[in-house]
């Protein structure tokens, strides 16, 4: 946040408006996909801004790379002449769609506002805190009581479980169980701190990446973590590896995670689709087979 | 601080873009441009995806995009392939005048 963050939001923004808009308005398509690329670029800036930093890259070595290279290379190949590209003439239909453009915008608006409404957010948010407090409270004062307990065996195993049923059981940093996942108060800290600790939970078996849904090769043999996703020192005959940080939101480590365990099958799903997709556009494009 | 981002206006940024890709879907006539609409409005998908996967600290909308990436591209292979086999027989990509499946 601060002062960088909005004022590179408000660039990306305005910038991504004007080139979608000129993707439009450009009559020469050679000219649409230029401002398409500088878009895409656009769109990339705005990734990063949501800490998406590896979609950011694709975006860039994908989308404005490979496939606009593939539409200059097909604008280039047919060569359009300036007669073929038609004259402009005003028909009725484009203030047609004009009026639908608007009113799909307002029926998506209208989809977002009780999402964002104010009222419901500061509402939301003043629940989330006055229920913590308690929360707290309460914990604090079985704590309390488990001190005063004493002696008594019976009295202290009581007061414990007492206290321990009542430990706030959500991340307290970042409230998100209580905020609602929509609306936790997010800094770049609080997304690093909720995202290695679900790494951590995966690398030490509490849970899984693909929920339980997809079991391991073998569960008797433990499974070795790299300490890159540990966060720990390890040491080796070479001398001591300095592991970094647990891995990032939005990195490539935990996309990669994910993208192995949970979202297996539709990788591979996907892969097969751009397969088919090569040798479709080979039959369709060649003049004699 | 007023101009600080939040998911509103991701996802306003979001339906603007959405909107003039739909805009540019349906008022050109050219092929080529009309897969360009399309692929704004699948990136203002993506934008969207984004955000409400940082609002949740979850990455599952990144994947999911990642895949949309991955279609988009096949769809653009495929679909451009087929404006050049129209482009050989009516030396045309307006899709006004592809209006018969038999070529």
């Amino acid at each position: 946040m601060g002062f960088w963050e909005p004022l590179f939001f408000w660039i990306f923004a305005i910038g991504a408006i004007a080139s979608s808009a000129a993707v439009v308005i450009f009559r020469n398509p050679l000219y649409s996909a230029l401002s398409l690329i500088l878009d895409f670029f656009f769109f990339a800036g705005l990734y990063v801004l949501l800490s998406a930093h590896t979609m950011a890259i694709v975006q860039v070595l994908v989308y404005a790379g490979a496939i606009m290279v593939l539409f200059l290379f097909i604008i280039m190949l047919l060569n359009l002449k300036e007669e073929e590209l038609g004259e402009f003439e005003f028909k009725v239909h484009h203030l047609l769609s004009l009026a639908a453009v608007f009113g799909l915008f307002f029926f998506i608006n209208q989809a977002i506002a009780p999402i964002v409404e104010e009222d419901v957010v500061s509402k939301q948010r003043a629940v989330a805190a006055k229920k913590y407090e308690e929360d707290v409270k309460r914990y604090e004062a079985a704590l309390k009581a488990v001190e005063a307990a004493g002696d008594d065996e019976k009295k202290l195993a009581d007061a414990r479980a007492k206290a321990k049923a009542l430990e706030p059981k959500y991340n307290v940093r970042t409230k998100s169980a209580l905020l609602g996942p929509l609306y936790s108060d997010l800094s770049e800290d609080g997304l690093e701190q909720a995202w290695s600790e679900k790494i951590q939970a995966y690398s030490s078996g509490r849970s899984d990446p693909s929920q339980g849904k997809w079991t391991r090769y073998d569960r008797s043999k433990p499974v070795v973590v790299p300490p890159v996703l540990t966060g720990e020192r390890l040491e080796t005959e070479r001398g001591v590896i300095k592991a970094r940080e647990p891995a990032g939101f939005g990195t490539v480590e935990p996309m990669s995670i994910l993208v192995v365990n949970r979202f297996v099958v539709p990788f591979e799903l996907t892969a097969l689709l751009l397969l088919a997709a090569i040798v479709g556009a080979v039959i369709i494009a060649k003049r004699r087979l | 601080m007023m101009f600080e981002p939040t998911l509103e206006q991701y996802l306003v940024l979001g339906a603007i873009t959405f909107c003039i890709g739909v805009f540019g879907v349906m008022v050109r006539r050219n092929a080529i441009t009309l897969f360009m609409c399309v692929e704004l409005m699948l990136n203002s998908v993506n934008l969207t995806f984004m955000a409400f996967s940082k609002y949740r600290v979850d990455l599952d909308g990144h994947i999911f995009s990642f895949f949309v990436m991955a279609v988009a591209a096949a769809e653009a292979a495929v679909g451009l392939a087929i404006i050049l086999h129209v482009f050989r027989h009516k030396r045309s990509v307006n899709v006004d005048e592809m209006d018969r499946l038999q070529l």
